[in-house]
């Protein structure tokens, strides 16, 4: 692989609002990664933040149609990765989502706001906006096992 | 992700491998469905070799969890892998879940 670091990476997948996508989008997450040396730790956040926005979308973005509905962007630029998620569903803005009380007891724990709480606590940067009818989210890794971005 | 289960004595131990997202998370609720219905209360959830934990799949544990508290049991955890561990901390299941080093520390704890 030939490599400058001044040369973003670039990358581009359309999805459906489905949940067999998931595999998919999997394996395009896996490949980017292992192509420009992130870590397993890094993979890992990145996997799991772009899963959780993307899941939010197709299970509660009633998307239509879902042909097409999402697409995801990864630029690598140095050790910075941008990841920009939209999606055609109904206006979802997770910065307005509560942080979920994880030190209640088991019993009283609630299963909800656990995918946003992730995606904050694992990104360095979480943006939206409703743009054009789409939401976008922006999120922003600082990337310390990445060996390149060509 | 596939779980295979054994028996270890009143414990039930399920042995989960692959990945628990959106898309799997039923493997494991349903083997958890067939444990309750076999009476299972204490179950160690052996994660060696379960390398991805999304957020549906914590949703899955905590019910779990939850569920077998009501029944006057309990769920923990063993040989959680380094990034599942954090994603615990982040989470701070490991304050609601007991995590061991060995299947047999977790076995020991009931």
């Amino acid at each position: 692989m030939t490599s400058d670091p001044a040369i973003p990476a670039h990358d581009h997948l359309r999805l459906d609002a489905d949940l067999a996508e998931l595999e998919r989008l999997t394996g395009w997450l896996d490949s980017f990664c292992e192509k420009h040396g992130v870590d397993d730790a890094m993979h890992y956040h990145i996997n799991v933040a772009v899963e959780e926005v993307v899941i939010n979308a197709i299970k509660h973005g009633r998307c239509h149609p879902q042909a097409g509905a999402i697409e995801v962007n990864l630029t690598l630029a140095g050790d910075e990765l941008q990841i920009e998620v939209f999606d055609t569903g109904v206006p979802f803005n997770p910065l307005d989502v509560p942080t979920p009380e994880l030190d209640a007891d088991i019993a009283k724990r609630k299963i909800g706001g656990l995918g946003v709480h992730l995606v904050r606590s694992l990104m360095d940067r979480v943006e939206y906006e409703r743009l054009e009818g789409r939401n976008r989210f922006r999120l922003t890794k600082r990337i310390s096992g990445a060996k390149d971005a060509g | 992700m596939q779980v295979s289960r054994r028996e270890s004595g009143p414990v039930t131990v399920l042995e989960l491998d692959g990945r628990l997202d959106s898309h799997t998370s039923e493997v494991l609720e349903t083997a958890l469905s067939e444990s309750w219905a076999r009476g299972a209360t204490r179950i160690v959830l052996d994660c060696e070799r379960l390398r991805y934990v999304s957020s549906a799949g914590l949703q899955v544990l905590l019910v779990a969890g939850q569920l077998a508290e009501s029944k006057s049991g309990r769920i923990v955890f063993c040989r959680l892998r380094r990034n599942l561990g954090e994603i615990f901390e982040m989470t701070k299941f490991d304050a609601i879940f007991s995590v061991y080093a060995s299947a047999e520390e977790a076995l020991e704890s009931f």
